[in-house]
């Protein structure tokens, strides 16, 4: 019976990490896809593909807009919210205003640019594996 | 008189079996050379004097092969035959290039990419890939920026933490330089309030 318990818990403990896991970047990427679907946002979805496998080894997201300070607070908030779960994380700011935002979870990086006016650009890199671009 | 020729029937049948010597055979055509041959073995000598002319022809071939011109008959089949040998080898070189070929023309590294303005998706890699291409090196720059910021952040995080551990090893010094403990203690509590 013990025992029947002990792994009862080994296995909610198991999939509660998991589960942080899979939803630690949840925020950031449901404002990336209503992103897609919103006006005046520039959206631009890159899949790298190998020349020799075919499979695709990156993808990139970029989005980028202007005169909508909603949505700049919008992102400001997803990316506080899915900050705790981050392997690396660098914050720019000046005057108590977000200047940049670095995100690293895993193979996945994100980037977050705040500019003038309601202005900002986000940058998400997803690697299918865990090779790094030498540039 | 089936008896006095059940010899040579016998060479027959062996002949046709395909066991009979050249000794043998030989016997046989000298045999159905002959005038006198009894009317039941008549038949073969038709057989037997098509089987000689024919050894006889191909005998003069061989005899003869040497003497023809060679280069002059031997030189067209070779020209054709090392042009068909060509052609199939060519043929053969292309069939195993062309699915490589193929794929090497029809890869297109952003397949599957697209772009979105004002909610319409833009997917034509035509029209998109200088814009994809762009978004590429932008998006690497910024990750790249980032993580020189990371290293560098560090490494001032590495320098502070030294400064740190220098700071309070010479206040230790200091410390353990004072003999009378009420005065250390209140020097301790001078510092600790810097």
């Amino acid at each position: 019976m013990k025992t029947k318990r002990l792994i009862v818990v080994a296995i909610l403990l198991i999939a509660g990490s998991l589960s942080t896991e899979l939803f630690a970047q949840d925020a950031i990427k449901a404002l990336v896809q209503k992103c897609e679907n919103m006006e005046n946002v520039n959206v631009n979805i890159v899949r790298n593909r190998n020349k020799e496998t075919r499979k695709v080894e990156r993808t990139i997201t970029s989005i980028s807009f202007s005169n909508n300070e909603a949505l700049v607070n919008e992102f400001i908030a997803a990316f506080n919210k899915d900050k705790e779960m981050t392997d690396q994380e660098i914050e720019n700011r000046s005057n108590g205003k977000v200047n940049n935002i670095f995100y690293r979870f895993g193979n996945t990086s994100y980037s977050f640019t705040q500019g003038e006016e309601g202005s900002g650009s986000i940058s998400i890199i997803e690697r299918s594996d865990n090779k790094k671009d030498v540039e | 008189m089936t008896k006095d020729y059940k010899y040579i029937e016998d060479l027959l049948e062996r002949f046709f079996d395909g066991e009979t010597s050249n000794e043998e055979e030989k016997e046989l055509y000298r045999f159905f050379s002959r005038e006198d041959i009894p009317e039941h073995l008549l038949p073969y000598k038709q057989v037997f004097h098509y089987f000689e002319s024919e050894l006889e022809e191909e005998l003069r071939q061989v005899t003869e092969a040497p003497q023809t011109d060679f280069r002059t008959e031997q030189k067209p089949k070779k020209h054709w035959l090392a042009l068909a040998i060509g052609v199939a080898a060519s043929l053969l070189i292309l069939l195993m290039l062309s699915p490589l070929f193929m794929k090497e023309t029809s890869f297109n590294p952003y397949e599957g990419s697209y772009i979105v303005r004002n909610g319409k998706r833009i997917t034509n890699p035509e029209v998109i890939r200088s814009e994809l291409e762009a978004t590429v090196r932008q998006a690497l720059q910024e990750e790249k920026e980032a993580s020189r910021l990371f290293t560098c952040l560090s490494e001032q995080e590495q320098q502070y933490d030294l400064i740190e551990q220098q700071i309070e090893q010479q206040q230790e010094e200091i410390l353990n330089s004072f003999s009378d403990k009420g005065l250390r203690e209140e020097v301790k509590r001078i510092l600790k309030m810097e």
